[in-house]
């Protein structure tokens, strides 16, 4: 039980996808701007990181390693996590269109967020079980929509501040995203 | 100021009250002398050089600023000689010139200016420039370097890496008595204790610092020491050893209470100090950190925005 606690704390915060190992940092720019989005984002990547990371490792264990295809790992990780979003767009359009909207074109993007392909590439190399894998996968994903939504409130501050031109935006999005990931250096060493 | 900007929405605090930032700036640093001057009676002339060198570089920096920016230059307020003055109570006197000057820029241009000046930084400035520091050279910013210069009649190891690496038994070599009058090693602000806590009052009687945080967030670290002191007592010290070791004192009265990275209602304000004093004495015991106080008070100021939107019901709302 204690080895799920500590996997989770260091998913989490220590080792946090965004902002300690640097994956995922396009959706983490582009969606950070107002709250609501974020949040969307955030339960966006949980559900297809939950989803992907428990596929993808019963694809690897049942199909991929029985058949000696481990080539094939990339190509059918990104067919997998590419239907994924597909479904969730879907349902996202019908059910939501207000967050449909504001997401843009970051939704189909999670295709390509290379967190959701870390994360499962991680459960993989690092070996792990299949609850393993779920709690790694879920941990991460909101390890990641945590940093999200708390640079979303830092940001929607910053907005309002009077920013000087050159930094406007983007730059003062990156300054801030660097003393985020800094401040999250104080969990360094735990679990 | 060159900006097309018409209407200018501030950020919190939104007080209202007679005093300036400059007397806020000045009553601020009258409270933080309190603590240094002690600091610099124990550490000797390097000690008033890092403090005398901080608030010069400040102003400098915030003047080379307001120069390049085509500004009104804004250094009469004090807001940057405060800076300085705060940043140097968490340096130790064995600080090079270099890296003082270093750590005024980043906590000047990087975390106030870059923000658009006072009241947009989302980070406390000198928390955030010390954290650069103790990223950057830690060998630098570790207090047993004063070992080699200084011949105390007290044990001059920094109490916290005592406690850290040698088990919590090494802390009764630390009486609070002592620990209060500043016999310890530690940045040249941060030892005297007795000067901190009347410096802090004086702060919360005035207003500047709220005595909500204040006192949450040493309750926070209070509660937290306990709980792990319980747990093993062999391994973690007790509270006491924790209230009057390290950053906890300044972390508490001056670097937690910063205006605009602070919130402003009872009850956000409240889980703001607890949950950074928690979080301190948690990267203390836990983490690779010898004092966790700066990253504390800086994931609080994450936090920060998020809390304060737990909000008082508007008046005549149903």
């Amino acid at each position: 039980m204690t080895e799920y606690i500590l996997l989770a704390i260091s998913c989490i915060f220590v080792n946090n996808i965004m902002l300690t190992q640097n994956l995922g940092s396009c959706p983490f720019l582009g969606t950070s701007k107002s709250m609501d989005t974020a949040v969307g984002m955030s339960m966006a990547v949980i559900f297809v990181l939950v989803m992907a990371g428990i596929t993808t490792w019963v694809v690897e264990a049942a199909i991929l390693k029985p058949m000696d295809l481990q080539f094939l790992r990339t190509v059918a990780f990104i067919l997998i996590i590419a239907s994924l979003v597909q479904f969730v767009e879907m349902f996202l359009k019908k059910s939501m269109p207000s967050l449909y909207a504001g997401l843009g074109i970051f939704l189909p993007l999670i295709t390509t967020n290379c967190a959701v392909m870390g994360v499962c590439l991680i459960n993989i190399n690092e070996e792990y079980t299949f609850l393993q894998a779920l709690i790694s996968s879920f941990c991460y994903a909101t390890g990641f929509g945590l940093a999200l939504v708390l640079f979303a409130g830092v940001r929607e501050r910053v907005i309002l501040a009077r920013v000087p031109r050159p930094l406007r935006d983007t730059s003062i999005g990156l300054i801030t995203a660097g003393f985020i990931a800094l401040a999250f250096f104080g969990f360094k060493g735990m679990g | 100021m060159t900006d097309s900007t018409k209407l200018i929405v501030s950020h919190a605090p939104f007080y209202r009250d007679a005093c300036t930032v400059m007397k806020r700036s000045y009553l601020i640093m009258a409270a933080a002398l309190v603590a240094l001057i002690p600091g610099w009676f124990l550490f000797g002339a390097p000690a008033v050089g890092v403090s005398a060198l901080a608030v010069a570089s400040s102003i400098f920096w915030e003047l080379t600023a307001n120069t390049l920016m085509k500004q009104q230059p804004t250094i009469g307020d004090g807001n940057a000689a405060m800076i300085g003055l705060i940043l140097s109570m968490l340096l130790p006197a064995t600080a090079p010139w270099w890296m003082v000057i270093t750590g005024t820029f980043v906590a000047i241009i990087m975390s106030k200016i870059a923000f658009g000046g006072i009241g947009g930084n989302p980070f406390c400035p000198p928390a955030l420039s010390a954290a650069v520091l103790t990223v950057s050279w830690p060998h630098l910013m570790n207090f047993n370097g004063m070992l080699v210069n200084y011949d105390m009649a007290w044990s001059m190891v920094d109490p916290l890496i005592n406690v850290k690496f040698f088990g919590a038994e090494t802390a009764s070599l630390y009486p609070p008595l002592e620990l209060l009058f500043g016999h310890q090693a530690g940045g040249i602000g941060a030892v005297c204790g007795a000067g901190l806590i009347l410096g802090g009052i004086f702060l919360m009687i005035r207003g500047i610092s709220s005595w909500e945080i204040c006192l949450s967030f040493l309750g926070g670290v209070f509660v937290a020491a306990f709980l792990f002191n319980m747990s093993n007592p062999d391994l973690y010290a007790g509270p006491v050893f924790h209230l009057l070791t390290g950053y906890t004192l300044v972390g508490a009265f001056f670097l937690a209470t910063e205006d605009s990275s602070s919130p402003v209602n009872l009850i956000p304000m409240l889980i703001y100090g607890f949950g950074g004093g928690m979080l301190t004495v948690l990267i203390r015991n836990k983490g690779v950190w010898v004092d966790g106080v700066l990253f504390a008070v800086l994931l609080m100021n994450l936090a920060n925005p998020i809390l304060d939107m737990i909000r008082p019901k508007a008046l005549g709302k149903v």
